[in-house]
């Protein structure tokens, strides 16, 4: 199916979401709470187009066919300005809410700052619950008193230490501790494996590689106890031994 | 007791309780809904059953739901005469029996009395209750809602049986889209619509939710609705479930209801015995039944996707509609979801017809049911008025009667309080000024004029209310209430309440406004759920119609209402003190001194601006003084 971005036809596929389409041909829709591999939640508000005429936010409006979409229009842009603005006064100090302003034109801050660091998008709990599997993380509060821990802002039985949150965080505000043989987030401190061949830390706690098998994955299971360097040696030779008894039968 | 086998059986079963109800026989009826209860209903009442078995006085003793005039109680009505008795206590009972019930005479001390002191006899008199129309209410002052059999003795559950035995869902909807009934929660979508949709819509089970998630401050129709009358709101819902073809219902209430709970608990159970709920109801092969789903309070489950949310077991925060919940609700299943209000007023359509409901309210709904407001609108009428409580009128009738005729006007008007607006439809709602007094009230004019119907509350502000305190009360409540979820509503919520905080204490600045406003039309714009959506109406409509008053906090820190303690210092007028002495006595703070029959002298290093020298004060010597008026007679 075709999409109308700002007055250009755009190939779209049928139950993707207006910005994953737009991101997809090269356009530009700032955005925060939105990674591809999760589902849409619609939380930060910032990837506001018009639809039809109407304001929305592209990452929970599914594409139609002819669906007509403004990405710049004067009402997106201050809508736009004045959510950047709020997200702005929350946590004063990021880099990426910086870059964001330069772009869209955002001047001073007119709102009391509150000095926070977290923009309170909810990736950190989605990727952990959706993607990891851990469901370590929770949104605690409500309203302005809503914060992002473990339960009870307690170290977690249920935390791998995979630093998946930390990773996806737009704002980078999800502090962790590596050594050669540890890793401590969110009041946690896990032993790093080794890698069975070569004896280099992982990037893989005990607990991680519990989950894993748990949950089943697509590795191989023997890949998974080793370093990047000696999983690829060991994909070569698996590899080499294929194609050499595959000419050894031509 | 025996489960009806048929809709014929329960027809002549409800007959016949119809016609076997004497209406000579005395009665007496009590209100027990929470608020009488809370002023001692339940002592009454339990005196009046008491004496009248001792005394074996040929009378039955009615424990009835809500009659509305919650700040009279604990209400008495005398059947047949409808004899009003207000305020009455556990001692008023004997001399009631005896003079009223026995002896036909008043008692004037029990009477009700308007702010002219005229008494009024009958319940229907009573101005009060004159220019209502009591239909989803009307039998709240007749039955006692743990007993089915009183519905039913009033025509209860014979609409449904109709319905069943016509046995054509389709031409239930039509019925429903041909009355124009329009959802009482708040958005006022027609509620025939959403049937069918969910009618249409494919997936099995179909669930109904009926929302009882009552959040707004001060609005209580609901849960006065299910504690005087629940089966009406089953009965609603099963014909609801019947037309829809879904299998399960949920009530979803607040805990904080308990007495509703436990009346909607029996009501169930009742229902279940009758065969009107399980399997095979009345040998149609219809099955359904309901379950309660308790909610913990938040004002945010009152927003549909938040309420599935709360009854899947998560916490209630709003989610992404993908599709329509009449396709994709409550467990990804079709679902339709209505109010309470709007689950109790079905029976009433099928019993006494479109022709009659639809002869109620304005516009015309022969076309579309969005063309018009039928039926009659339960509001919470409080403020600054001489009457409150639940007042049922019908759609379109004008804020006019519902504040001076039904409302008896304006509270203390005799002290020069005049009215300044009335705020409707909750925290999400806004506030409609004087000049806008006669119109009708309906879905459509109160959207027009920048608020909404919200669940109906209605709040009446007086020349003493600041309108600057108004808009950031409700926008700190709604600050407490915000699920988080979304920038705009967090975040806008939170700047406006630091910007109308500041503004009240006189440290606004002009510029002030214009970020006011462009935070209140991004989070309307912006915001995920209805609830950001909606959040800066106050605001906004305060803006629109009081503009001045936040003017004057922010150039010269006046408050124009004399309520912003910051803002105001009270002095005592020389020439009106009659040196009663009664401020003094009455100072929490002692910063009034004076002798008896001298002028009295506020300090106001000990003053706290309580307002309590102003109030009890007879002889208006009582002077608040805001802005320069401060420094000028103050010299501070």
């Amino acid at each position: 199916m075709n999409i109308i971005i700002n007055g250009k036809d755009v190939a779209a596929r049928k139950g993707e979401t207006v910005l994953e389409a737009a991101l997809r041909e090269g356009y530009d829709i700032p955005h925060l709470c939105y990674h591809p591999a999760l589902k849409p939640e619609g939380n930060c508000r910032l990837c506001l187009v018009e639809v039809g005429g109407k304001v929305t936010t592209a990452c929970t409006t599914t594409v139609r066919d002819g669906m007509v979409i403004e990405l710049d229009t004067e009402e997106v842009n201050k809508h736009r300005r004045t959510v950047l603005e709020m997200l702005k006064a929350l946590v004063p100090k990021s880099p990426i809410l910086e870059e964001l302003s330069a772009k869209f034109g955002l001047g001073k801050v007119r709102l009391a700052s509150s000095d926070e660091v977290c923009i309170k998008c909810g990736l950190c709990v989605r990727v952990c619950a959706e993607l990891v599997g851990a469901d370590a993380l929770a949104q605690e509060g409500r309203g302005t008193e809503t914060f992002f821990n473990p339960p009870f802002n307690e170290p977690s039985p249920d935390c791998v230490g995979c630093t998946a949150c930390a990773f996806v965080c737009p704002v980078q505000c999800i502090k962790y501790e590596k050594t050669d043989d540890k890793i401590t987030i969110w009041g946690k401190t896990m032993d790093r494996l080794r890698c069975t061949k070569c004896g280099a830390s992982l990037d893989l706690t005990a607990e991680h590689m519990e989950l894993i098998k748990k949950r089943g994955t697509n590795l191989h299971p023997e890949n998974l106890n080793l370093c990047d360097t000696c999983s690829r040696a060991e994909t070569l030779r698996t590899m080499k031994t294929v194609v050499e008894s595959q000419l050894t039968l031509s | 007791m025996e489960k009806f086998k048929s809709p014929s059986e329960l027809e002549s079963f409800v007959n016949g309780l119809e016609s076997a109800v004497d209406h000579n026989k005395p009665k007496i009826s009590v209100c027990r809904g929470t608020g009488c209860i809370a002023s001692g209903a339940s002592k009454v009442s339990a005196k009046f059953t008491q004496v009248v078995k001792d005394k074996n006085i040929h009378a039955d003793v009615v424990e009835t739901g809500c009659h509305g005039f919650c700040e009279r109680g604990p209400l008495v009505v005398i059947h047949p005469s409808e004899t009003f008795y207000q305020k009455v206590k556990e001692t008023d009972v004997e001399e009631i029996l005896d003079k009223t019930l026995a002896g036909g005479q008043i008692i004037p001390r029990l009477q009700y009395r308007d702010e002219a002191k005229i008494a009024y006899e009958k319940e229907k008199e009573v101005p009060f209750y004159k220019d209502q129309m009591r239909v989803v209410f009307g039998m709240n002052g007749h039955i006692d809602p743990t007993r089915i059999e009183d519905y039913m003795s009033f025509g209860g559950y014979k609409a449904f049986a109709q319905v069943i035995t016509k046995g054509n869902p389709a031409s239930v909807i039509d019925t429903v889209v041909a009355s124009g009934l329009r959802g009482r929660g708040g958005a006022g979508f027609p509620a025939g619509l959403k049937w069918k949709s969910t009618a249409e819509a494919s997936g099995e089970p179909k669930y109904i939710i009926c929302n009882a998630d009552e959040g707004d401050p001060g609005a209580f129709m609901d849960r006065s609705i299910m504690e005087g009358n629940p089966h009406s709101v089953l009965e609603g819902m099963l014909i609801g479930a019947y037309a829809i073809g879904a299998s399960i219902g949920y009530i979803y209430i607040r805990n904080e209801y308990p007495l509703a709970l436990e009346r909607l608990e029996i009501a169930l159970n009742q229902a279940r015995e009758y065969g009107l709920l399980g399997e095979n109801i009345l040998g149609s092969g219809f099955n359904f039944d309901i379950l309660i789903s308790r909610g913990g309070g938040a004002f945010v489950c009152g927003e549909s996707t938040a309420l599935m949310e709360s009854i899947e077991g998560r916490v209630g925060r709003p989610r992404v509609k993908w599709k329509r919940t009449a396709i994709s609700g409550l467990w990804g299943k079709p679902t339709n979801i209505n109010n309470v209000e709007t689950w109790a007023n079905v029976p009433y359509i099928f019993l006494r017809g479109v022709d009659w409901y639809t002869s109620i309210g304005t516009g015309d709904v022969s076309k579309s049911p969005w063309n018009g407001s039928k039926g009659t609108k339960i509001f919470s009428l409080v403020g600054k008025v001489n009457n409150t409580g639940l007042v049922e009128v019908p759609m379109g009738t004008t804020l006019r009667t519902i504040v001076f005729d039904i409302g008896g006007g304006i509270k203390d008007s005799k002290k020069g309080r005049t009215f300044k607006a009335v705020q409707t439809g909750g925290p999400s709602g806004g506030c409609i000024p004087s000049e806008f007094l006669d119109i009708g009230v309906d879905f459509d004019e109160l959207t027009r004029l920048g608020s909404m119907m919200g669940s109906g509350g209605l709040i009446v502000m007086d020349d003493r209310t600041c309108m600057v305190e108004v808009a950031r009360y409700f926008v700190d409540f709604l600050k407490e209430e915000s699920c988080g979820k979304c920038t705009p509503c967090r975040e806008g919520l939170r700047a406006m309440s630091n910007i109308l905080n500041r503004i009240v204490r006189g440290h606004g600045r002009m510029e002030d406004l214009d970020l006011l406003e462009d935070l209140a039309t991004t989070m309307v714009v912006a915001s995920f759920c209805n609830l950001g959506q909606t959040a800066a109406n106050p605001v906004l409509s305060t803006l629109k119609y009081f503009r001045n008053e936040y003017i004057d906090h922010i150039q010269t820190k006046t408050c124009t209402a004399r309520q912003c303690t910051e803002l105001i210092k009270f002095t005592i007028n020389p020439e009106t003190c009659t040196g009663c002495t009664i401020c003094a006595r009455k100072c929490p703070t002692s910063a009034i001194s004076g002798e008896t029959k001298k002028v009295h002298v506020v300090d106001q290093s000990k003053c706290v601006q309580c307002g309590v020298c102003f109030d009890v004060c007879n002889f208006n010597a009582v002077n608040v003084l805001s802005g320069p008026e401060i420094k000028d007679k103050l010299g501070v």
